[in-house]
């Protein structure tokens, strides 16, 4: 079967090992993203988020393994061919051409020409409320309309994957809003199967189906986001998404015992921490704990406390007024304490 | 203080352009003057002797400017090819003696022309190549090739692969992204590269002379023993022609060029 790009489709990934130079980036990347998934990518610079894009869109060749859409292995495709569009983080619009050119390009470059291409580039323009902009120059556009010419053009390519490479990173607050508004929007319309390369933890939560975290060229957990931020496997992941309150400990027959606390929790016995965010901790009266330092940060408080030399971190509502020297007591909410093995 | 650097600014301007226009206005008026004798102002008479040996027909300057302006053109259009290819093989390519060829690309420019001449019209007698239009060709081309391949190396490290690359996953082959994105986006590097090209080429005697051995003639070679004989008239004459054609050329080139590139940054020439 002769593979034809032109519709969303599933994305595998199988066994993929990639190195540059010497060393080695991908180490034994396996991934399925269904037909319209929107999956994210996560991971601290350098993990390899960026050259698995990469690779998907046939920019650079594994030495290893092999990529499938919709069943056919696309591995010796060209990256004309295969339909995996990237929309880069530094946009790469073509400055010999204006916003319609560049829109207009993939549609010429697919033998669409006249009325039914001018139509089509008017509609994605419409898409990203950028109507009106034909004609300006690439240089006369400003940051978020470059990034809405990127994604309309992204998408005018047909793509069979969108690839998206930090595309929001360089804007402001308010403007990211909008543009993670505008890209779930287009992704409903068109329904292409999306990967977003991301480094913000927030940002991979509100958007995906489903979140690959990524560390050292791997794929350390790959789930929906409620699995990744409540079951995180471990402590890595969890870090990923805020951290918190580590309190080592051992689980024998169904109780969970550390200096600090204990518990009964439906585990098999061993060691493991119990992780206990911000959030997860209530101060009530007493004076076992101490408040070591307060920060302010609007809609709530960032606190530390300590006792006996072991330290925790607590986010209080911004109505709790404590001070550096308070003393009290810590209640632990059972209920969101997440347990990594 | 402002305003006196202003005034210095547009002083040096005046000045610049005056010591380009008063010595082209100079050769414009002895072109067509008979006798300028020092210390007079004005030249004592007119004369179209200048004028009547370009066109008078029994020079033959005229269909010898037509073949060395054809010439010049097919160096610059080699320059430019062979500039874009050498270009892309130093910036994109990693191979084993690189840094040799890159310092190799730039030795015409050190080694006096006079040097190299001598060794390659031997080479070039052993090869049949001289005498030859072809001969001519391919020394102009040493030439100016240095510079060629110098402008559109740093400008094809300057754009790199990005544009490309993003091309490419667009659904561009690669002979699309060489016509829409690699060229356009090189072309004022093109134009630059290919001028000075042609204007190397077409000031080119001594070497002319030597390959060509006054079997191939271009127009410096009518001028120069003009010039030597001190027939200012005549001299005159032929380098407006010269100064003429050229940005004739350079402005046919860049009108040329930018009509494939409607949205370029404003031209060089024109």
């Amino acid at each position: 079967m002769k593979f034809k790009r032109g519709s969303s489709s599933e994305l595998v990934l199988k066994n993929i090992f990639v190195s540059l130079g010497d060393q080695l980036i991908l180490d034994d990347v396996n991934l399925v993203v269904k037909k319209g998934e929107l999956v994210s990518l996560l991971g601290p610079s350098g993990c390899g988020k960026t050259t698995m894009l990469k690779t998907i869109s046939g920019l650079l060749q594994p030495d290893r393994g092999d990529i499938f859409m919709d069943d056919v292995n696309v591995t010796q495709e060209t990256s004309c061919k295969r339909g995996a569009v990237i929309v880069f983080q530094d946009l790469r619009l073509f400055p010999n051409m204006t916003v319609e050119e560049n829109v207009a390009y993939p549609l010429k470059l697919q033998g669409i020409d006249g009325k039914k291409r001018r139509d089509k580039v008017q509609k994605l323009l419409e898409n990203v409320q950028l109507d009106g902009y034909e004609k300006r120059s690439i240089y006369e556009i400003s940051g978020g309309q470059v990034q809405r010419v990127a994604l309309a053009r992204a998408v005018a390519a047909n793509p069979n994957i969108l690839l998206l490479d930090e595309p929001f990173s360089s804007l402001d607050g308010n403007l990211r809003e909008d543009m993670r508004e505008l890209l779930l929007n287009l992704h409903r319309t068109f329904d292409i199967t999306t990967v977003l390369v991301t480094h913000d933890q927030q940002e991979a939560l509100m958007m995906s189906d489903r979140i690959a975290v990524m560390g050292n060229g791997q794929i350390i957990q790959y789930d929906s986001p409620a699995v990744i931020y409540n079951q995180p496997a471990n402590k890595e992941v969890a870090d990923y998404f805020g951290g918190g309150n580590y309190i080592t400990g051992r689980v024998k027959q169904g109780v969970f015992r550390s200096e600090q606390l204990t518990f009964p929790v439906a585990k098999a016995d061993g060691l493991y921490q119990a992780l206990f965010r911000p959030s997860a901790l209530k101060p009530i009266s007493g004076a076992n704990y101490s408040v070591q330092y307060v920060r302010y940060l609007g809609e709530s408080w960032q606190i530390e406390v300590e006792r006996l030399g072991s330290r925790l971190l607590l986010s209080l509502p911004s109505d709790y007024y404590l001070k550096p020297g308070d003393l009290l007591d810590i209640e632990f909410d059972l209920e969101k304490v997440v347990m990594i093995a | 203080m402002n305003r006196g650097k202003k005034i210095v600014l547009k002083m040096f301007v005046y000045f610049s352009v005056l010591s380009v226009l008063i010595p082209i206005m100079v050769i414009a008026i002895w072109s067509v003057s008979g006798r300028w004798a020092w210390p007079q102002l004005f030249p004592d008479s007119f004369s179209l002797r200048g004028i009547n040996e370009l066109f008078g027909g029994y020079s033959g300057a005229v269909q010898v400017l037509g073949s060395s302006i054809a010439i010049s053109l097919i160096v610059a259009l080699l320059a430019v090819i062979i500039g874009v290819m050498t270009a892309r093989a130093l910036v994109f390519y990693d191979f084993r003696g690189k840094s040799l060829v890159s310092f190799g690309v730039i030795l015409p420019i050190i080694i006096p022309s006079t040097v190299f001449a001598m060794g390659i019209h031997v080479l070039f007698i052993k090869m049949g190549l001289s005498d030859t239009v072809l001969g001519v060709i391919i020394v102009h081309l040493i030439c100016s090739l240095p510079y060629a391949i110098k402008i559109i190396t740093d400008m094809t490290a300057v754009i790199g692969k990005k544009l490309e690359e993003q091309a490419s996953v667009l659904g561009a082959t690669p002979g699309q992204i060489l016509k829409d994105i690699t060229i356009p986006c090189l072309l004022p590097g093109l134009i630059s590269s290919a001028s000075l090209a042609y204007i190397i080429s077409f000031g080119q005697y001594f070497i002319t002379l030597i390959i060509g051995g006054g079997s191939v003639k271009t127009f410096s070679m009518l001028m120069v023993p003009y010039l030597q004989s001190g027939d200012r008239t005549v001299a005159s004459a032929y380098s407006m022609v010269f100064i003429c054609s050229t940005l004739i050329i350079f402005i046919v080139l860049e009108k040329t060029a930018n009509k494939f590139n409607k949205n370029g940054n404003g031209g060089f020439f024109a």
